[in-house]
């Protein structure tokens, strides 16, 4: 169920680096609402800013200039800890190379959120969440010792196990072959719709993108424009 | 979760998963290497203050050429310690027709407070150990005294205006000498009967001692005190006094063994700071992702910190019981060359273990772990993304700065330390041919450990023969 409430609003955000060609403009002046539920994935070519834009709104890096809302918190301006906390209680990641920590089981991998963020039982609510991606059998086993497939389901199990407000995903599925990528995909949208996550993802994948309520077509650091995948009948909701 | 039981999970977790291995046999190397000799040098460093006790019969002695006054006597009492008196003199002692001179000890009970006498009821008889002293009316005569008399145990010799039995043949007291008056052989009797000898008159040569001992702390708390009271005339004596030249062999050997031990430190140090080189590199991407779910820089630190602490005391403690078991093995290699049963160890090897596990982590893997704790968050999505490199020269400046505690900590001697730090640096020059020194200097360190010192460090390593 969808809401008319935005959980996630960024402001004429735009990220410049320097090169040594000079400055490089990678975000261009991009504004963005995204409502609570909802699920966005931003396409585009290598380099056209995905990445970039995924990582100013999870707050893992600062814009050169623009603001971020996310629950209506200007992480702009909040210094790294600040955004570390909020990124602890409302964000989860699923990452194309899934970042499992090698040192860690299945297990302790889910846990390791749960535990950062001091919850109590840590051990039954990861177990309870890698029984939801059907991996409770494989709990004590390290990433090396588990397929692709596997590792993915891992990395969603830990995304979703401390009930994120805002799901980030960049290039789930690029890393799997397209079988096993579908059910990933599946897996995705399957938790995602039982915990009224918001989801926004970056893919090249367009099955994956034409599963999402909206997409968003980036190119030279700007939104260019906004489709509706052909089954979807939602309304755009394009700041600029 | 708290800082601490989230380091020690993590701790644990990378233990299991083999990721400290290299980390941890590099430390335990170090330590045991360094602790290993340190057991064994503390239990010979004992054995020689023993043995050196012993040569004195006491703790501490005070010696005059006057009686010495019953105050000290009742100080020491005061403060716990025991001690006995000694009386001696040359005299000549007649048995029958025979006389020779010999050197006459009146002991009270108690003598000697360390070292056994050793006695044998008749010339070339079984020796026993004994804790007593002559009876009133008894002497107990050394062999040589018993051989230059031409008599045996039994037999009454007159001492002075006394007459006395040889009750017992004295084969040995641990504070016999080496010096011109030792020559003379040695008649001991009882205090008690050093006036009837008529000896101790205006004129004679007789020296008097006082022998005092107890507890190290309270000897050493004691010695100020009877310094400060001391007449002229008085002399006080300690361990550190006696066997110096073993004592400086002994001393100098202990430093030259830390210092070789040094060197297994110092590649084992190497061997950490590439560890820790490794495991902070591998580590990245997994301070990357927690930063992601929400780790603070401050608990990363803090955690990093944490983890770096419980290695270092379960590497020191477990690399001091390695070191402990190496050193049983060395002692057994040279047992021929210690030929006594050593005293048992004390706790400071444990101490030196746990202080070079702390140094060594700190010094050289404490720069890259705190290093890979500033890694962006942003590393999850942009693999390129390194943390802020470490301002120039700190990796360097922070190793030198380790090994220059350790080596404080273990020659306990800023002089020669800087001594040799310089002489390492002289050495380096002239093995390279840019000697600044005149033509055919010996470097400094050849010099030190082959005994030729030049005057200042043997001022530093003779700091034990002032006084005597």
């Amino acid at each position: 169920m969808k809401t008319s409430k935005f959980v996630l609003k960024a402001q004429r955000l735009s990220k410049q680096v320097t090169s040594p060609e000079g400055l490089l403009t990678i975000l261009d002046r991009v504004d963005l609402e995204i409502r609570q539920g909802e699920s966005v994935a931003i396409v585009g070519v290598s380099g056209a800013g995905k990445s970039t834009l995924l990582g100013l709104l999870a707050g893992l890096d600062v814009p050169s200039e623009g603001k971020i809302w996310l629950r209506e918190q200007e992480i702009t301006a909040m210094d790294e800890d600040g955004r570390a906390a909020l990124r602890a209680n409302h964000v989860g990641f699923v990452f194309q190379s899934f970042h499992l920590l090698s040192s860690l089981t299945a297990l302790e991998n889910v846990m390791l959120p749960l535990e950062l963020a001091g919850a109590e039982h840590a051990s039954d609510t990861a177990l309870r969440a890698l029984q939801n991606v059907g991996l409770e059998a494989r709990r004590g086993h390290y990433p090396n010792q588990l397929s692709g497939g596997e590792k993915q389901r891992v990395a969603i199990a830990r995304a979703f196990v401390v009930n994120p407000t805002v799901l980030f995903a960049d290039e789930p599925t690029g890393n799997l072959d397209q079988r096993t990528g579908e059910t990933i995909i599946d897996l995705l949208f399957r938790m995602n719709s039982e915990s009224s996550t918001t989801l926004v993802l970056v893919t090249h994948d367009t099955v994956l993108a034409s599963r999402c309520d909206r997409i968003l077509h980036m190119d030279a650091g700007r939104i260019e424009r906004e489709e509706l995948p052909a089954y979807s009948d939602k309304p755009i909701l394009m700041g600029s | 979760m708290n800082t601490p039981r989230l380091a020690l999970k993590l701790l644990v977790r990378d233990w299991r998963a083999g990721e400290l291995t290299v980390l941890a046999a590099a430390l335990l190397i170090a330590v045991s290497a360094l602790t290993g000799v340190a057991f064994l040098t503390d239990r010979a460093a004992q054995a020689v203050e023993m043995r050196a006790a012993e040569s004195l019969a006491a703790d501490l002695r005070l010696a005059s050429t006057r009686p010495i006054r019953n105050d000290y006597l009742q100080l020491a009492h005061v403060t716990g310690l025991t001690t006995a008196r000694i009386t001696s003199m040359p005299s000549v002692v007649f048995a029958g027709q025979s006389n020779t001179l010999c050197a006459i000890r009146a002991v009270t009970s108690g003598y000697p407070l360390r070292g056994n006498l050793k006695t044998s009821p008749k010339l070339l008889g079984e020796v026993f150990i004994t804790e007593d002293i002559p009876a009133p009316g008894e002497a107990w005569a050394s062999p040589r005294l018993l051989a230059r008399l031409g008599v045996d145990t039994g037999t009454v010799i007159e001492v002075g205006t006394a007459r006395l039995t040889l009750s017992r043949v004295l084969d040995f007291r641990p504070d016999e000498g080496w010096s011109f008056v030792d020559l003379a052989p040695t008649l001991l009797i009882n205090d008690l009967d050093l006036k009837s000898t008529g000896l101790v008159q205006p004129g004679s040569r007789v020296t008097y001692r006082m022998l005092f001992a107890g507890d190290r702390s309270t000897v050493e708390a004691f010695k100020p005190e009877l310094e400060a009271a001391l007449l002229a005339g008085e002399s006080l004596s300690d361990i550190r006094d006696t066997g110096p030249q073993i004592r400086g062999a002994m001393e100098r050997a202990g430093r030259f063994l830390n210092l070789a031990s040094l060197v297994s430190v110092l590649l084992a140090a190497v061997a950490i700071a590439m560890a820790a080189r490794r495991y902070s590199h591998r580590h990245r991407d997994r301070i990357a992702v927690m930063k992601c779910m929400g780790a603070s820089q401050s608990m990363i630190m803090q955690s990093s910190l944490l983890q770096l602490l419980l290695l270092a005391l379960a590497g020191g403690m477990t690399g001091s019981l390695l070191g402990f078991i190496a050193h049983h093995g060395l002692a057994w290699l040279m047992r021929d060359m210690i030929g006594q049963t050593l005293p048992s160890p004390g706790a400071a090897p444990v101490i030196l273990g746990l202080f070079t596990a702390l140094t060594i982590l700190a010094g050289f893997a404490l720069p890259d772990l705190m290093q890979m704790g500033k890694t962006p968050p942003l590393r999850v999505l942009r693999h390129d993304i390194e943390p802020p490199p470490l301002r120039y020269g700190i990796s360097t400046i922070a190793g030198i700065v380790a090994m220059l505690v350790l080596l404080l900590w273990m020659v306990r001697d800023t002089q020669l330390v800087l001594t040799l730090f310089g002489g390492a640096a002289d050495d380096i020059r002239g093995s390279t041919g840019t000697r600044m020194g005149p033509p055919g200097r010996q470097p400094e360190l050849v010099r030190y450990f082959a005994g030729r010192q030049p005057d200042s460090r043997r001022q530093i390593l003779g700091q034990h023969h002032a006084g005597k």
